[in-house]
């Protein structure tokens, strides 16, 4: 099957996920085989992208080590530092295309006089300068130029910084809010998520074929984006045969959000959404004085994984998804107590490879029951949608409370609506808050980023069978009467309605 | 103890899988069988192009509706109760 | 299971595969035939019957050549049979020929033949009242699971020969992969269930073909003792390797039917005392799915058989701890549907009342109703009722045929009119039955025909009157060379040309009365013209003698 990922770098990082899912498969954890896959990954011969191949196969072990679960520090994202190029990061630099010109604007427009022209070239003062790009934007030859690093372009929170010593990139694990966004963007690899992939492994293999303790798999439904030649019901059954018990979308978990947020906006006047661990971390470590108005609910995966746990008392539940923040939600918050394990689509594509499983070629299988409001919640504006529809059904009119919400696609925009509501000048009652540009289809794990997915997921959605929230939310609640799905005390009634409709 | 399953996938619910699921608990009330027979909702049995999809135990059942609930009550149920 | 693989993109939409499927385990989905792998029993009926050769069974031998070459020992149980299809070799002869493909040895299934046999004799020792069932057909096993559940007691509960062989296999050599080597596929799914202590079970097909690929040969070889327990592959083979007891009633049945209507009888008590054989492939083993491509009558194979098997030696083997075995209900059960579900079937395929239910079997199903209640289940198609698609495809053409107002006729090469609509019968006053045969030229000049279908040309149109019809027609004549026909269409613009007639006779005499008028006009104009020259020549006369007399009396003045 041609794999399509965006990188090479994920390939990478795919090539040694699977290795490491072989092995596990095979229940060859030892050291000696894990010693095997770096030669066997980076052969003999030439290297394909370092200095030699002894370089690359110190990475590999790196990865490996990632793989297996990393260093246990309270974070899941971790850097490479053999990995790490030291890209340079000298700022605002003149490179050779200045002509030394008569104009010399660049000199002209700088607000600090930072710039002098030595032996016709133009010099920047870097005390001077505050690297404010003036004189970037006015040469005519393009010759000024900014370096920076990409993770720390990528990183909006700004929780990367260079060690003066060595160069290295350096997270700072109070700012760090786990989004992955510098996992996707370093075109060294050099920044990766820690893996549990082993560990659900032995998860599903210890369940003994689900009859000692049932394995749910809770997919996210950018699911629906993520292969081109196959549809999500194929990835359903793929996902299936890895050997969950049953596989269940955290759609029908983003419902019951749905429906109970709608209840708290209305009680509490102002939200914001509590889907995204990312912007949940950032309200926490950045705007603390805003965290009483964090929605009270559990994530769409969190809710579900709950769910499950009332329905089937003895379950272990795994989140399979774009995210790599969810991965800390899972480790580190409440959710904890309800899933076990997040795992991302390239580490699921690696289980896959290891067990031959091609989903382009597996027979279509069921996914029920979450509606199109659910499902949506995988693309940006997707909640808001959900909420407004959530309140019409509850039946809640204009005059009671009207949804006014602004959708931030990305930490940037995030970080303005949070900044107006601290200074009291935010016309929104709800933020939705996704610190993935475009939503949980542009996740840093996910295998494919191209402008279709919004398009597959709204498509995705429209396939459900269940027309309502209400319609999704109440096979819940026939699954478990003693639910409070509702949140409004309305329990086992339904016995005495058929009695009286026949 | 034998275990009534009723599948609650989209698909089954689209049919009715929750009337059967209600009338087939006011059954066993009706025959006071709380403590033989359990009626239970689960997940999607993979039979959706079938009609309403239920297990009685191990045993798949297929093509139920709303109308032939007593008639596997009568057919299925009962003579593994005694 | 998937064992039963099936390519869809040769399936030609026939439905024989239905027809022969004892428990109708296939289904119809867009045209495309598909085995319900929860109802199929393996009898490999269907691979038989395909003429589009869509469907046939795994080729495990791929996955037995990497058993070898992964290092374990692997031994073959080789069934019975062998004797049949590999044109009496001996065993020796096979085994020399199995240990060069590299299997560590091969033995012959006939040994745990051997001892299940002794365990029916023990069963049935102290004689029996309900009858016992022999259980060394997996597909009878699993017909009975999957279908016939309630006769599992019926069963005798001991593990099928392939089975016991291999535990006596694993008592010699623990640890050894046991592949057997038959005429069968269902036994490939006996091989994946829980209990199985073999791992693959490949046919003579498979391993014919893996022989030519090795370019093996079977060398003859010296020939071993005939041993009784290699008849269990013919029917009535197992019987003739118990000792019979008195008392006890010995039943050999084989093929589909025979076997569903004696499980059947069973159950309602007629087969009381009986030791019943049954094997579920017409003619027991060797007329198994491979036999068929054998080119040998059963007959014959039969004596391929008992060549090595005849005789009252048998083989001396001590049983396997443990022979029992349980068969667990695996039927799943279909509601029945209510009788309002399957008159809207019938609707739909046509079917007004009982005497359109033709149960001509054509959809594989023995009647309509059985086909019906398929549709319900969503194993079959409205539209593979042939009788029905045929009476909506003429129907549609017919009624077109019959309603349009155009008389068209079919003439064949020899300008004999094949076929008439009303129309036609009504313009020329006929009878299909007067015309239909004959040649055109009783109704239309032929000519027309003629000129056409030598023009070479595909239509041609001109207007014709018919004198003795007093008709006027608009003849359009179109010739089809690959059918061979001309087909006329004769529009009946009578009408038309009597009213355009009628318009230019009407128009000739409005002209004509134009003319009168004008003739009149000018004959009153000259008639006006003379009155007022005769008055006006009088009024002269008058006042010249007007004028003579006042001029006369001037003068006398």
């Amino acid at each position: 099957m041609a794999l399509l990922f965006d990188t090479h770098v994920q390939k990478m990082k795919y090539n040694v996920l699977r290795e490491v899912a072989k092995l596990a498969y095979r229940d060859e954890l030892t050291p000696q085989r894990i010693m095997e896959i770096a030669p066997r990954i980076i052969p003999e011969g030439k290297p394909m992208f370092r200095c030699c191949i002894y370089k690359e196969r110190a990475i590999i072990n790196e990865r490996v080590s990632m793989a297996l679960g990393g260093e246990e520090d309270g974070t899941v994202v971790g850097v490479l530092p053999i990995a790490c190029d030291e890209c340079p990061v000298d700022g605002i630099q003149v490179s050779n295309a200045c002509r030394g010109c008569l104009a010399h604007r660049c000199k002209d427009n700088c607000p600090k006089d930072a710039i002098s022209i030595i032996d016709h070239k133009a010099v920047i003062d870097k005390e001077k300068c505050i690297e404010c790009g003036k004189c970037m934007a006015v040469c005519p030859y393009s010759a000024i130029v900014k370096h920076t690093r990409p993770c720390v372009n990528a990183c909006k929170p700004q929780a990367i910084h260079i060690d003066q010593n060595t160069e290295k990139a350096v997270i700072d694990k109070e700012k760090c809010i786990s989004c992955g966004a510098c996992v996707y963007q370093c075109p060294f690899g050099a920044i990766t998520d820690k893996s549990d992939i082993t560990k659900v492994i032995s998860l599903i293999r210890d369940s003994n074929l689900n009859r000692d303790y049932h394995v749910y798999a809770v997919v996210a439904p950018s699911m629906a984006s993520q292969y081109p030649n196959a549809v999500p019901e194929q990835v359903v059954a793929g996902i299936k045969a890895l050997g969950f018990h049953a596989v269940v979308e955290a759609a029908w978990g983003a419902d019951m959000v749905a429906w109970l947020e709608a209840q708290e906006l209305v009680e509490k006047g102002f939200l914001t959404s509590s889907c995204c661990p990312a912007f949940v971390n950032y309200i926490n470590r950045h705007f603390p004085s805003l965290k009483e108005h964090v929605s009270h609910n559990l994530s769409p995966m969190a809710q579900m994984a709950k769910w499950l746990h009332e329905t089937d008392e003895n379950c272990h539940v795994v989140f399979i998804g774009p995210c790599i923040a969810k991965k800390a939600e899972t480790k580190y918050t409440d959710a904890g107590k309800y899933v076990d394990y997040t795992i991302t689509f390239e580490e699921m594509q690696a289980m896959f490879s290891a067990r031959g499983i091609d989903v382009t070629t597996m027979h279509k299988a069921e996914l029920d029951n979450a509606s199109f409001y659910g499902r949506i919640f995988a693309r940006c504006g997707g909640l808001a949608e959900a909420v407004t529809e959530a309140l019409k059904e509850q039946g809640v009119s204009e005059e009671q409370f009207k949804l006014n919400a602004v959708s931030c696609n990305g930490i940037a925009e995030c970080k303005t609506a949070l900044f107006k509501k601290q200074k009291g000048i935010l016309k929104e009652n709800f933020i939705e808050g996704m610190a993935c540009v475009n939503g949980c289809i542009g996740g840093p794990a996910c295998l494919s980023h191209s402008s279709k997915n919004f398009a597959q997921v709204d498509a995705y959605g429209k396939s459900s069978m269940e027309n309502t929230i209400a319609d999704a939310i109440r096979v819940m609640q026939i699954l478990n009467p003693a639910l409070d799905v509702k949140g409004d005390g309305e329990v086992e009634k339904e016995i005495e309605e058929i009695e009286h409709t026949k | 103890m034998i275990t009534v399953s009723v599948c609650i996938g989209s698909a089954c619910h689209k049919r009715g899988s929750y009337a059967i699921l209600n009338r087939f608990k006011q059954l066993v009330r009706q025959h006071g069988a709380e403590d033989r027979v359990n009626v239970a909702p689960v997940f999607c049995l993979g039979e959706c192009a079938n009609g309403v999809s239920v297990k009685i135990d191990d045993q798949l059942v297929l093509g139920m509706c709303e109308d032939n609930v007593d008639a596997t009550w009568e057919q299925l149920v009962l003579p593994r109760i005694g | 299971m998937g064992i039963l693989q099936f390519e869809s993109v040769n399936c030609k939409d026939c439905c024989k595969c239905i027809g022969v499927c004892p428990v109708k385990a296939i289904e119809v989905k867009n045209h495309r035939a598909m085995i319900v792998e929860r109802d199929c029993i393996l009898c490999g009926n269907c691979t038989i019957a395909c003429p589009q050769h869509t469907k046939h069974g795994t080729d495990e031998s791929a996955s037995v050549k990497e058993l070898i070459r992964s290092g374990r020992k692997v031994i073959a149980s080789v069934a019975p049979s062998y004797a049949a299809y590999f044109d009496g070799c001996g065993f020796e002869a096979l085994r020399t020929a199995l240990k060069a493909l590299g299997f560590y040895d091969a033995r012959e299934t006939a040994e745990g033949a051997y001892i299940v046999k002794s365990e029916y004799e023990k069963l049935i020792a102290n004689g029996i009242k309900k009858p016992v069932i022999s259980s060394c057909c997996t597909t009878l096993n699993l017909y009975i699971q999957k279908h016939y559940p309630d006769a599992i007691g019926l069963l005798a509960p001991v593990l099928t020969p392939m089975q016991a062989h291999a535990r006596v296999i694993h008592r010699d050599e623990p640890g050894a992969a046991v592949v057997f080597i038959g005429p069968c596929i269902s036994k490939k799914a006996e091989c994946e269930q829980e209990e199985s202590e073999l791992e693959y079970a490949i046919t003579f097909d498979e391993l014919d073909d893996w022989l030519g690929e090795a370019k093996i040969t079977i060398m003859p070889a010296a020939e071993s003792e005939q041993r009784l327990s290699r008849f269990f592959p013919v029917s009535g083979g197992i019987l003739k390797t118990m000792t019979q007891q008195s008392g006890v009633n010995y039943v050999a049945v084989d093929g589909p039917e025979g076997c569903m209507a004696a499980v059947k009888d069973a159950m309602a008590g007629k087969l009381d005392g009986c030791f019943i054989e049954m094997s579920f492939c017409q003619g027991s083993c060797i007329g198994g799915p491979v036999f068929r491509n054998v080119n040998r009558s059963a007959a014959a194979s039969y004596v391929k058989v008992a060549h090595d098997a005849a005789g009252e030696a048998d083989f001396d083997i001590a049983p396997a701890p443990d022979m029992e075995a349980h068969f667990k209900n695996s039927r799943t059960y279909y509601m029945q549907p209510t009788e309002k579900q399957i008159a809207a079937v019938f609707k739909k395929m046509g079917k007004e009342g009982p005497e359109d239910e033709l149960n001509c079997g054509m959809c594989g199903y023995a009647s309509c109703r059985d086909k019906a209640i398929a549709v319900i289940m969503g194993r079959a198609e409205i539209t593979m009722c042939m009788p029905y698609m045929k009476k909506r495809a003429e129907s549609f053409s017919d009624k077109i045929l019959s309603i349009t107002p155009d008389a068209i006729l079919a003439v064949d090469m020899d300008l004999r009119v094949q076929q008439i609509n009303n129309a036609a019968c009504e313009m020329f006053g006929v009878q299909p039955s007067d015309i239909v045969g004959q040649s055109v030229s009783a109704l239309v000049d032929e000519f027309d025909f003629v000129d056409l279908i030598s023009s070479g040309e595909a239509a041609k149109e001109k207007f014709t009157y018919l004198a003795e019809y007093n008709l006027y027609l608009k003849q359009s004549l179109y010739y089809d060379a690959s059918s061979g026909i001309v087909i006329c269409i004769m529009k009946n613009i009578t009408r038309e040309k009597q009213r355009q007639n009628m318009v230019m006779r009407h128009k000739t005499q409005v002209a004509g009365m134009a003319d009168d008028i004008v003739d009149k006009q000018l004959r009153i104009v000259h008639e006006i013209a003379s009155l007022l020259g005769e008055s006006a020549a009088e009024t002269k006369v008058a006042i010249s003698k007007l004028k003579e007399a006042v001029m006369m009396e001037n003068e006398e003045q």
